[in-house]
């Protein structure tokens, strides 16, 4: 049990070549698949709650196909975007803050503190009964998930700036404005970019989340509507999309800007 | 003293400013309630009993779903964490499935499983599972490096491996990520709750937004809060128990 933990990655393992690895994740999936599709044709679970799999499919094809899920995409993905970028530029304003003045820091760690210890997204009906159907609450509970990790994050990297380069540049005559620019800005970037990459996902189950329990439209009134229609292709369909847009905007986005992040991480 | 007044005096003013600001009719009272009618309601509902049964409901729940995503997650985090085949099959999958926002497939339980209890375990056992999962494996595979290799070059394996080298490193991690999965735990029993169920904390919170009534909705929110933070609190105490052992990496490179 103990072989091939060191050194990270073996390039052979006993019996695996490099493909059966690869395909092994692969083969798993289709298994599920196929049991999925199994339990249902066999009757061990009922077919009405968890749909089949050549329905889901069929499902997903056609509305990407009617362009029905554009529509409701576009509006997950705007209320997404829009509390993920205000979340992130406020959690960031608030580190910078609690960092340069004390006085915030001990005034504030308490609401923060409060904040950071309870579940954010079960705040969904009070947004949803305060600000309405829209989009509105669902891009506030965003903006409150986002702003708690970046000010985390961001504040845990301010305080691993090194206080010699911090001194330096003191020393050298730097004001407070040129140790933001330049000390501390730099040197926070790839904290910055991990908060952004841990808050993704948070920002979409909270958007989807915050539709689920009341919305017009977007991937969670997809969701909702296939739930209280009995309809369960509509719930998998829904879910499908919901996963399929998280998975990618981390591989192909954040994933590649955080390895590149790496570099930028200058002292 | 000092400390303690600049540490709550913004909670302080922010609720004495809303109980005044709603008082003097400078907010809604309908839209926004009041902390007095929060206390109120609270204790209202502990003297009736209702507290009681629909905070038991969700305590059920959440530590049946932390208890068995737990134990399922410490498993196979293990098993993905020493043994390189299952590591390659299933970590892939578990990095996808760690993506996907977990707590909107609360319909799909629901519908799946039913009003009852079962959807609420099985979603609050299914965001345990992943996140623990992940605290376990890394926390395994993030143990220095020389160590291991030392251990090995002097014959260890097996069990006295495991217990001496590989526990000692994860430990610190495991405790970690079991503390803050109860968090979650409980946010997912409640937002199960949310999208169908008859009783639980989820259910007093949804039913007060369909009756329009926010001063139960924040009630419900404040109950839910408390309980999350006090565990938090008292886990917080317990884990530090396991403290002495976080370091141990270090300490044997430095002998």
């Amino acid at each position: 049990m103990s072989e091939g933990i060191i050194g990270g990655r073996a390039p052979v393992i006993q019996g695996w070549s490099k493909y059966t690895e690869r395909a092994a994740p692969l083969l798993i999936v289709i298994a599920l698949i196929i049991l999925w599709d199994a339990s249902t044709r066999f009757g061990w679970v009922n077919p009405r709650s968890i749909s089949n799999p050549a329905a889901v499919a069929s499902l997903v094809w056609e509305w990407l196909v009617s362009g029905f899920i554009f529509r409701h995409f576009g509006i997950t993905l705007f209320e997404v975007a829009v509390g993920y970028v205000l979340g992130t530029l406020f959690g960031m304003f608030l580190a910078f803050m609690f960092h340069l003045f004390p006085v915030v820091e001990r005034v504030l760690q308490t609401p923060v503190a409060l904040l950071n210890a309870i579940p954010r997204t079960i705040l969904a009906p009070f947004m949803v009964l305060l600000f309405g159907f829209g989009v509105l609450p669902k891009i506030l509970l965003v903006v409150l998930v986002v702003f708690i990790i970046t000010l985390m994050n961001l504040i845990a990297g301010l305080r691993e700036v090194d206080p010699a380069v911090v001194n330096n540049a003191r020393v050298m005559g730097g004001s407070r404005a040129d140790l933001i620019r330049y000390v501390y800005t730099p040197a926070s970037l790839v904290w910055i970019v991990t908060a952004m990459r841990i808050s993704v996902g948070h920002a979409f189950t909270a958007a989807i989340v915050c539709e689920l329990v009341g919305s017009q439209e977007g991937l969670g009134w997809i969701i909702a509507t296939g739930q209280t229609a009995l309809k369960a292709d509509w719930v998998m369909a829904g879910l499908f999309y919901a996963s399929v847009i998280v998975v990618a905007i981390d591989r192909f986005v954040l994933s590649p800007l955080e390895r590149k992040g790496a570099h930028w991480r200058v002292f | 003293m000092i400390g303690f007044i600049e540490r709550w005096i913004v909670v302080v003013i922010f609720i004495g400013g809303w109980e005044l600001a709603s008082r003097s009719g400078f907010i809604d009272v309908f839209l926004l309630s009041r902390p007095s009618s929060i206390a109120n309601r609270i204790y209202d509902w502990a003297l009736s009993g209702e507290l009681a049964m629909h905070t038991w409901t969700t305590v059920q729940e959440a530590v049946a779903g932390f208890c068995i995503g737990a134990t399922i997650g410490v498993m196979t985090g293990l098993w993905c964490g020493l043994n390189r085949h299952a590591s390659s099959a299933l970590v892939p999958i578990m990095t996808v499935f760690n993506a996907l926002p977990k707590l909107a497939f609360a319909p799909l339980l629901v519908a799946w499983l039913g009003f009852g209890m079962e959807s609420k375990i099985a979603l609050s056992s299914l965001v345990v599972f992943v996140f623990v999962f992940f605290g376990v494996f890394s926390g395994i595979r993030n143990g220095d490096k020389v160590i291991v290799a030392n251990a090995q070059v002097l014959g260890g394996r097996g069990w006295p491996m495991f217990r001496h080298v590989f526990l000692p490193s994860a430990i610190g991690w495991i405790m970690a990520s079991l503390r803050l999965s109860i968090a979650y735990a409980f946010a997912a029993a409640v937002i199960a709750e949310y999208l169908g169920s008859g009783r639980g904390l989820g259910f007093l919170i949804v039913y007060n937004k369909e009756m329009l009534d926010m001063t139960g909705v924040f009630s419900g929110l404040v109950v839910v809060t408390a309980i999350v933070g006090g565990l938090d609190i008292m886990l917080r105490r317990v884990t530090a128990i396991t403290a002495p052992f976080n370091g141990g990496g270090r300490v044997e490179r430095a002998t």
